[in-house]
């Protein structure tokens, strides 16, 4: 038997409670790993998706006016052309609620058919009430359709919503209202009540809370109210660098108004996703340690063993084993404890993706993580068995007779 | 004879001095995940209205669409509307009745000498500050019939006090709220900060303190921003705030304290007549539900402890598990090494037991110091948990929790990790020894 398994199994099943404690502590690792590696996939996969806005060259800000007063029009378009005057400042919107990653906003049901009709299917979306530059500075691709006209806004006094208005749906929204067919020109009822006419259809983008069902479904609506507060968009090349001009230029008009929050859509992102980033850092963290523990472990155990076998070693030598033969052995026996530990990791990485699955909601942990973490393991530990190992490869034949 | 096993098993540890540093290091790792995420998820899960969790109830009604279920908690609303928390305040007789919702308020000096700020307040009934035990440093609430009338008067932080009067006694002078005069009565100790914020678990359950509380029924006369949640499912011709105060809108946090089980069911007797008497108005469409939660069903309702809390606490668990098996190795590798001089103790007559509890105390030794460096290695990791989690400022923090913890985990690894390879290396016979050498 070249690889000496035979040997080296029995020598194993000699001293029992060594061997499987390692192979113990090796399961335990592997399995813990093979479910951080799931989480930590899924968590990128969370943070890495696509926001569908021009996310890195947006910043937002919001006003609010003296107490008592409320917006007019005029201030809005006076803002709004003050803020694109700004240099760096490729385009600008206003938009009453809803601004993606806000945390602020306001949904409602959709359908294609008015309350009271047994027909009716109503979906939950976000409401936005933006103008005409919002689709433009937004960065939203429109797949059908057309923007908002700057005539079709219509910004109306607190507490005299209009009976109608334009609209601007996700694609997420128009498959599930129209099914396939072309949804511009076609109505659809907010809350069962309001009709409003779709003008044109963008492709999905995550709205003002990404944790939401209806994270993609978001209407943009052509009325905004004029209440005491609005929310500004603004896109440029270096959004960081337009904060102190934005707040400038918006508190130069009233220095006793409120301007709030202004920061960029980055930063929003990177504060939705915040407990993500914790995770990952902290799962990372878990698996390198892991790595560590299980790497000092094996140096441990290896020298160990080389130091209990140096007469045996010897006794090899004195018979004509070659130094090569010597470090196989000590490597072929972390081989196989690796291997049997990989077995036994495995099973228990699946029984606790069964129980995350069955008590935590959360999606199943496939087979192949855990002798892929069993791989990794493997490479680890060789590495950390060599050097003990090359030790023993250099133990000389006159150990034999040593003591 | 216990400082004798003690001083042979640190002159035993330091003949081995790199093989006993990683060991107390694999140790001192495993405990400081444990600390830090279980400390962490002790605050997280605590109750802080535990002492008068019996007495204390969030109350919900199913005032919601007769077609569809409410979406979030247990299928019935957070908050009730404006005409049901106001029926409940005037004529439910509870033994306290607190009537909350979070607004964001314009605050300026009443002589505009300051620029005005936009502030994170809270309208309420006086009874929240009993309740939620809010501690008061000047002053305290507005009085009962300031109350029931929503008069103008205001309890502001200690930071809103430095910030106008530059801590002079502001009880009796005036802030302008929203442009309106309103009177400082009370002063908030900033000791007050409710973790979990379980008043209020809508907008997250770790938020700082609110800045100014206004009496609830100022809303009577005119609107606020909300800077809560305001959900809704009727369609309604909404002209003027009157109008809104009218809607099936649902956006008052309400919460009762019943003291005795009389007042209890006193009050739900309330509660089933007043939806009866609702119903035949044409309200109340949906089968008679109402819940009365003690604030842990609602800490457990809001599900405030998250995924993410369970799953670290399971993973530094398994990774402690690790970290000692590891110990365990190592020791076992140690101690048979070391079997000839046990041998040889067993030949002079130490009995099994001793050599036990003679190897059993390097492990205490080892354990212990990889305790304490835990302990020092969770203030960091707690650190670092601050650093990632923004809204964990308050929660991330070391405590007797952590360090009681900390000395159960000595005891345990001690215990766990030294056991086998003592009984190991006791069983040894001394005969094999003593003919080796």
């Amino acid at each position: 038997m070249i690889l000496d398994t035979a040997p080296i199994l029995k020598s194993l099943w000699r001293s029992k409670v060594g061997p499987l404690l390692i192979i113990a502590q090796l399961a335990l690792s592997i399995a813990i790993i093979s479910n951080a590696v799931f989480f930590l996939q899924g968590r990128v996969d969370k943070i890495q998706r696509e926001t569908g806005a021009d996310s890195q060259a947006l910043a937002q800000v919001w006003v609010k006016e003296r107490p008592g007063e409320l917006l007019r029009q005029e201030i809005i378009e006076r803002d709004l052309e003050n803020l694109r005057a700004l240099s760096g400042v490729r385009n600008a919107a206003a938009i009453g609620q809803s601004v993606p990653f806000s945390h602020s906003g306001g949904s409602s049901g959709f359908s294609r058919l008015p309350e009271g009709d047994p027909k009716r299917v109503s979906k939950p979306a976000a409401t936005m009430p933006a103008d005409h530059a919002a689709v433009a500075t937004l960065g939203l691709t429109l797949v059908e359709g057309r923007s908002f006209f700057p005539e079709e806004i219509d910004y109306y006094p607190r507490n005299q919503r209009p009976g109608t208005a334009s609209a601007i749906i996700t694609e997420s929204l128009a498959e599930f209202l129209f099914e396939g067919q072309s949804p511009v020109g076609q109505t659809v009822f907010l809350a069962g009540a309001v009709p409003l006419t779709v003008v044109g259809v963008v492709e999905d983008f995550l709205g003002y809370f990404p944790a939401t069902d209806f994270a993609y479904d978001n209407v943009l609506i052509s009325a905004i109210e004029l209440s005491e507060k609005v929310n500004y968009v603004v896109q440029g090349e270096d959004p960081a660098g337009l904060l102190p001009g934005v707040r400038q230029a918006l508190q130069n008009t009233d220095a006793r108004r409120i301007v709030k929050d202004e920061r960029t859509m980055a930063s929003m992102i990177r504060v939705h996703y915040s407990d993500d980033y914790a995770m990952v850092i902290l799962l990372l963290l878990v698996m390198v340690l892991l790595v560590f523990v299980n790497t000092l472990g094996v140096v441990g155990i290896t020298t160990f063993w080389v130091n209990q076998r140096r007469r045996q070693v010897g006794i090899r030598r004195a018979l004509g084993a070659t130094r090569l033969a010597i470090l196989r052995y000590f490597l072929v026996e972390n081989v196989i404890l690796v291997t049997l530990a990989t077995f036994v990791g495995a099973c228990l990485a699946l029984m606790a993706g069964h129980y995350f699955t069955a008590h935590h909601a959360m999606a199943a942990l496939p087979w192949w993580y855990a002798p892929f973490a069993g791989g990794v393991m493997l490479i680890m530990t060789q590495a950390a068995a060599w050097w003990p190992s090359q030790r023993a490869a250099r133990v000389p034949a006159r150990e034999a007779i040593a003591g | 004879m216990v400082s004798y096993y003690l001083r042979l098993a640190w002159l035993s540890v330091k003949k081995t001095p790199v093989l006993s540093a990683l060991m107390v290091l694999a140790i001192a790792m495993g405990i400081a995940a444990c600390l830090t995420t279980l400390t962490l998820y002790q605050v997280v899960s605590s109750n802080p209205l535990a002492d008068k969790n019996a007495v204390t109830f969030a109350v919900q009604l199913d005032s919601w669409d007769p077609n569809e279920d409410y979406w979030a908690v247990n299928g019935v609303p957070e908050q009730l509307t404006y005409q049901d928390a106001k029926a409940i305040y005037r004529t439910g007789n509870a033994d306290q009745t607190v009537l909350t919702s979070r607004i964001g308020v314009t605050v300026e000096a009443t002589d505009a000498s300051t620029p005005p700020k936009v502030e994170d307040a809270r309208l309420a009934t006086r009874d929240f500050f009993s309740v939620f035990d809010v501690p008061f440093r000047y002053g305290g609430p507005w009085s009962a019939t300031a109350d029931a009338h929503g008069e103008q008067q205001v309890v502001i932080s200690t930071a809103l006090q430095h910030h106008f009067f530059a801590g002079e006694y502001p009880v009796g002078k005036s802030v302008m709220v929203e442009g309106e005069v309103y009177t400082i009565v009370g002063v908030m100790d900033e000791r007050w900060t409710m973790t979990p914020s379980v008043y209020d678990l809508n907008t997250g359950a770790f938020k700082e303190p609110p800045q100014l509380f206004l009496p609830f029924f100022n809303v009577e006369r005119r609107p606020f921003a909300s800077w809560g949640n305001v959900v809704g499912w009727k369609n309604e011709d909404v002209r003027s705030h009157q109008d809104f105060l009218a809607t099936e809108m649902a956006w008052v946090q309400t919460w009762v304290s019943l003291n005795t089980p009389e007042a209890r069911a006193e009050f739900e007797q309330f509660l089933v007549n007043y939806i009866h008497n609702e119903k035949q108005k044409g309200r109340f469409e949906r089968p008679l539900k109402y819940y009365l939660n003690t604030p842990e069903q609602w800490l457990s309702i809001n599900g405030v402890v998250s995924r993410d809390n369970r799953i670290l606490v399971y993973l530094s668990l398994a990774f402690l598990a690790v970290c000692l098996v590891n110990a365990v190795v190592l020791l076992l590798a140690k101690f048979l090494r070391k079997a000839p001089e046990a041998g040889l103790r067993r030949a002079l007559g130490a009995s099994r037991a001793a050599v036990f509890v003679q190897h059993l105390a390097e492990a205490a030794v080892i354990g212990a110091l990889g305790s304490a460096l835990g302990l020092l290695l969770s203030w960091f990791g707690l650190v670092g948990v601050r650093s990632l989690y923004s809204h964990y400022q308050e929660v991330a923090v070391m405590s007797g929790f952590t360090v009681i913890a900390a000395l159960v985990f000595a005891l345990v690894s001690a215990l766990v990790s030294g056991a086998l390879p003592a009984w190991q290396v006791s069983r040894s016979q001394p005969a094999r020894y003593l003919k080796a050498q």
